[in-house]
């Protein structure tokens, strides 16, 4: 009689447990904001194109500013590609950001949830992470003429990110289609 | 279907009667972003508004702006100075005088469409401190002028 009564308080406990779960996920998806029309808003990378990130450490420009000019200007314009530089790079952070704290608010609602794609999104994510912190150090240090060979380095993990959250926008409006309650009149 | 035709038509009357008079992408960039309303952005031009109503003519605007935008801000910075040799050579102001005014002023910042992203933006910002940086420079060191600028009439 005790071991039953015991399995069944703790069945209660976990269930209590899951709809805790539950009500949070949701209640914090609200807090910010977020409803399923505004997924692929939430879920869309705002990237500068890849050729102005190009355009932005072309070495010709180096090369000519060097030929033309006094070396104050030089400098001032090294300090510029810098600056724009780790500004990319920030920026490009804060998207992909955005982009995961929207994912782990949603995904325990989702229904559609693919483990596998998760699993990916998060090696990504944490590959992403990695790489950026190494080229925000190496822009300081070497600036960004010299970084530019790895920055497409970037710019590729970026485009993968950009790809699983494709795949994964797919799934949530495939979820929202199916669960959004028919239009009224 | 209408409203397409009717963009595309003010967009080429643009494109083939009104830019190509301007001397140069920093002119044409200047003379766009002077047909915004400072206040509300709304882009206006009598005469093409006349023609094309109000709504096309101000999204040829818009677009031609975006455009040109686009075409300096993807251009190397010797380019960039190119134009804006170009732009001082017309005859628009004193070469001096035009460098501190848009060194203080930084009249440039107003030129770029809203449309524009943060990181073009930027990128226009600074190519242009550069350019006017070298433009003082070969100003103040005529023997330095490039080829390119002994060229421009």
């Amino acid at each position: 009689m005790i071991p039953a009564l015991f399995s069944i308080v703790i069945g209660v406990l976990l269930l209590g447990l899951l709809a805790y779960w539950a009500f949070r996920g949701s209640s914090a998806v609200l807090r910010a904001g977020f409803s399923p029309a505004d997924t692929s808003e939430a879920l869309r990378l705002e990237l500068p194109p890849v050729d102005l990130i190009e355009r932005m450490l072309d070495p010709r420009d180096l090369a000519f500013v060097c030929k033309e000019s006094p070396v104050e200007t030089v400098r001032l314009f090294e300090q510029e590609r810098q600056a724009l530089a780790i500004s990319w790079l920030r920026h490009t952070r804060r998207q992909v950001g955005r982009l995961m704290s929207y994912h782990v608010g949603v995904v325990g609602q989702n229904i559609n949830l693919r483990p596998a794609l998760e699993i990916k999104l998060g090696l990504h994510y944490v590959r992403f992470l990695v790489v950026y912190e190494v080229i925000l150090g190496l822009s300081y240090i070497l600036g960004p003429f010299r970084i530019r060979p790895i920055i497409s380095y970037v710019i590729g993990v970026t485009t993968q990110l950009r790809g699983a959250s494709e795949k994964l926008l797919g799934a949530a409006q495939l979820s929202t289609r199916t669960s959004a309650p028919p239009p009224t009149q | 279907m209408a409203k397409k035709i009717g963009i595309e038509a003010a967009i080429t009357d643009l494109k083939k009667h009104t830019l190509p008079g301007l001397p140069g992408d920093i002119a044409r960039l200047v003379y766009l972003a002077a047909t915004r309303d400072y206040n509300t952005g709304r882009y206006y031009h009598d005469g093409l508004a006349h023609i094309y109503t109000e709504e096309f003519a101000a999204r040829a605007l818009q677009e031609c702006h975006n455009d040109i935008f686009q075409d300096l801000v993807r251009s190397s910075i010797e380019d960039l100075l190119r134009q804006f040799e170009l732009y001082v050579n017309s005859g628009c102001a004193q070469a001096n005088e035009f460098i501190d005014f848009w060194e203080k002023v930084e009249p440039y910042r107003v030129a770029i469409p809203l449309t524009s992203d943060p990181v073009s933006a930027q990128l226009f910002n600074s190519n242009v401190k550069i350019a006017l940086a070298i433009l003082r420079h070969r100003e103040n060191n005529p023997r330095n002028s490039s080829p390119a600028a002994l060229l421009q009439p």
